[in-house]
């Protein structure tokens, strides 16, 4: 486990009343504040908070938060409604708020920056927070705290490590106070100033719910064995090789096929890295990797395993990918499987919106470990229902291009002109008949199910997205 | 064709990503999977879709209802369109029971095939023999008419109507195989086994696969794109069998001296040892494609 700055502090006060923690907070409208998203979609958390200031009587306070799932959006939402909250930067956005974000309804535009940005922009001091809200599943008397022990044990708190240790005020939410020092320790007590206690911070039972569940279709597992197969091919599924896939019901399917192939062929890998499910849990312990670098735990059973095995390492977002240190684990990936709502000619990937231009998704860590890996392979289907996911440009520029490598389609693999090696030996094997380009790729699809048309959306700005390195990528407008 | 991929008719996505699968051959299925009050938008889908370029490189077929039923007549009829439009050149029909359904039908699509711009004789028909009675007719069956391309077994209403457990035993099934096949053969038709339903045993299909080819069926029905590797793996000539037939056919049926017959391998080569391996070879030819 890995610790960020660590500043001397006075010993962290323990509350048990929000009236006793905001008597001390110097709370004014217009401040930032920034939760983390570890409880997924049994987070209590976000809400609490955003009502207790509410009761408190402030207004536009800015939101800076490593993602928005489950309860949480409903809360925002309200907030958002409210005037409490006038300002956002997360990661991406689901309806009803990401509908509220397209109308403009936020004072300025959100910023939607990638796991690896937010970390950036703490760190460089680009975005500030006065105080982080932080929860955690068990804190002790000294203010030490973590998401393994209590109640509602959510695993890693990546996320939240650099708001510890950057926000100006650190406040841990909690509904678990440990009698004994912590054994295992997340943040230190060093960067608390206080903690509250609360009945429940949610459910972490319900962390799994949302989009890492789904049945796979024969298109699905036909992409996905595919994809395996010629990472097999490339000889890039070796012993040592490391991989991380997205949370897409494909990606997940890669991550199955390639564990069959390495028992097959006796392979162990040297780690996987990023969120964490009880699918890589069970590959560690069958020796499949030898470690698991976690910035975000999906399931009670990797929390538990991250409390418990050694091999098993809790990593800040920073250090997952913050683009501006070298020994971040996104630049040390031989293999990254990526999703993505859409993909264009020029292979850059949407992940944000629609292709109706509707906010429905997230940057997450995609754009930082496509640029990191060695080797990036995009899984898209090219239609969904009857709607083609391969355009002449994607709506809205997430990943770019220029960092993914290779597209796998159910209608054929297409090569990066700009990897021209990676060309040729899949034109000297036995994939020359599936490889296609883009272009190809573009035609067939929109053969089959017509050329959408775009919505125009030609409104103030309503977000941006950023580069993982900071400035603007792309813009998304307001209808 | 060693797979043979069924697809309901009804379902959009379905009939557009059934090329992607890597089945020899395709059928769009009018009949069971689709209910009598989607008949109709089934048809005109099919009629919709299969004219796009897409399908070229695969065989596609259509399941039409049974004569028994009130659907087929309007299945040609709304099909004629996609006949001539389309490289569809191959109806599987349901549940076929004797020589006077194919005759019927025979005729009438000769009578399409008269009034549209479709060749006489290019429609061919696959007849699905899915019951004991059909079983018994199957040489009749076989030689009903001329455009008469393949006997296919289905088991369901078999199994059924006699009692057996067609996953108790890979040999339960054996007569009504056997008697496919040999009336089949007797006509110079295709012979194709039936659809294994438990699609996530995949040993299962495998063992059936094998048993199958054994009695002489060149391919499968299948229902699930999970089958179609297992499938084709099974019923793909074998480098070992193509070579065979090679030298079959390098070897003649009379030695150098022109005074005896030859043989290969310890085996006499005769007038249908020859036919055998040219069939091997056509076969292992189609797999290339």
């Amino acid at each position: 486990m890995e610790h960020q700055e660590v500043r001397t502090k006075q010993p962290a006060r323990i509350h048990r009343t929000w009236d006793s923690l905001f008597s001390l907070l110097s709370l004014r409208n217009g401040m930032h504040i920034s939760f983390h998203h570890h409880l997924r979609y049994g987070d209590q958390v976000v809400s609490q908070v955003l009502n207790e200031l509410a009761g408190y009587g402030l207004s536009s306070l800015s939101l800076c938060v490593s993602s928005i799932m489950g309860p949480a959006v409903e809360a925002v939402t309200e907030a958002v409604r409210t005037g409490l909250v006038t300002s956002l930067e997360t990661t991406g956005a689901k309806p009803p708020l990401s509908d509220l974000i397209a109308e403009g309804a936020l004072e300025t535009p959100v910023i939607f920056r990638t796991h690896g940005g937010r970390s950036r922009a703490l760190k460089t001091g680009e975005t500030g927070i006065d105080i982080a809200f932080i929860a955690a599943s068990a804190v002790d008397s000294r203010g030490a705290c973590n998401g393994v022990d209590g109640p509602n044990p959510f695993g890693s708190m990546g996320y939240a490590l650099d708001d510890a240790s950057y926000a100006d005020v650190v406040v841990v939410v909690s509904d678990y106070l440990s009698e004994q020092p912590l054994s295992y320790v997340s943040i230190v007590p060093e960067q608390v100033d206080h903690v509250i206690l609360i009945d429940s911070i949610g459910d972490s039972s319900r962390m799994s719910e949302g989009s890492l569940r789904g049945k796979v279709s024969p298109l699905q597992d036909l992409i996905a064995s595919r994809t395996a197969s010629v990472l097999s091919f490339l000889g890039v599924i070796a012993d040592g090789f490391s991989y991380q896939a997205g949370s897409g019901v494909i990606s997940m399917q890669v991550t199955r096929r390639i564990a069959d192939m390495m028992r097959e062929k006796g392979i162990t890998g040297s780690f996987a890295s990023g969120g964490i499910t009880s699918a890589l849990v069970e590959l560690l312990e069958q020796g499949l990797f030898t470690e698991l670098y976690d910035v975000q735990s999906f399931d009670e059973r990797a929390a538990h395993s991250l409390k418990n095995n050694p091999s098993h390492h809790e990593m800040s977002a920073g250090m997952y990918a913050d683009p501006t240190r070298v020994d971040r684990i996104a630049g040390r990936l031989d293999v990254m499987i990526l999703s993505a709502t859409e993909v264009d000619t020029a292979f850059n990937l949407n992940s944000v919106t629609g292709t109706d231009g509707r906010i429905i998704g997230a940057l997450g860590g995609a754009p930082d470990t496509a640029e990191g890996a060695k080797l990036t392979v995009a899984v898209v289907p090219s239609m969904r229902g009857r709607i083609p996911t391969i355009h002449e440009r994607v709506r809205t520029i997430c990943t770019p291009g220029e960092y993914v490598d290779i597209v796998v389609c159910e209608r054929g693999i297409a090569v990066n002109p700009l990897r021209p090696g990676l060309q040729e030996v899949l034109e000297n094997s036995l994939y020359r008949e599936c490889l296609t380009d883009m272009r190809s790729l573009l035609t067939i699809t929109h053969t089959l199910c017509g050329t959408p048309r775009y919505p125009e959306r030609t409104g103030p700005v309503a977000a941006y997205v950023e580069k993982n390195t900071g400035g603007v990528l792309d813009t998304l407008r307001a209808l | 064709m060693r797979s043979v991929l069924y697809v309901p008719a009804n379902s959009p996505s379905k009939i557009l990503n059934a090329p992607v699968y890597g089945s020899d051959s395709i059928i769009f299925d009018l009949e069971d999977a689709v209910q009598p009050e989607k008949k109709n938008e089934a048809r005109f889908l099919l009629q919709e879709l299969l004219v796009l370029d897409q399908y070229d490189g695969v065989h596609c077929a259509v399941r039409i209802s049974d004569v028994r039923s009130p659907f087929w007549r309007e299945d040609l009829r709304m099909l004629t369109p996609l006949l001539e439009a389309s490289r569809v050149r191959t109806l599987r029909v349901a549940k076929v029971e004797s020589e006077h359904d194919l005759i019927l039908i025979d005729r009438e699509l000769g009578s399409i095939e008269r009034n549209s711009a479709l060749e006489e004789g290019s429609i061919t028909l696959q007849a699905l023999l899915e019951t004991p009675l059909a079983i018994e007719e199957a040489y009749r069956i076989s030689g009903a008419c001329a455009r008469t391309e393949a006997l296919v077994f289905g088991s369901e209403d078999y199994c059924s109507a006699t009692g057996i457990d067609r996953y108790g035993s890979p040999f339960a099934l054996d007569y009504p195989r056997s008697r496919l096949v040999a009336a089949a053969a007797a006509y110079g038709r295709e012979a194709y086994d039936t659809a294994y339903g438990a699609f996530r045993d995949i040993e299962g299909l495998e063992q059936e696969s094998v048993r199958a080819r054994a009695l002489g069926f060149i391919g499968k029905s299948v229902i699930h794109p999970s089958q179609i590797d297992v499938v084709n793996t099974v019923f793909s000539v074998t480098e070992k069998e193509a070579e065979w037939a090679r030298q079959v056919l390098g070897a003649g049926l009379v030695d150098e001296r022109g005074t005896g017959v030859t043989q290969v391998e310890g085996m006499m080569i005769d007038t249908p040892v020859i036919s055998r391996a040219q069939r091997i070879l056509a076969r292992a030819e189609k797999q290339k494609r």
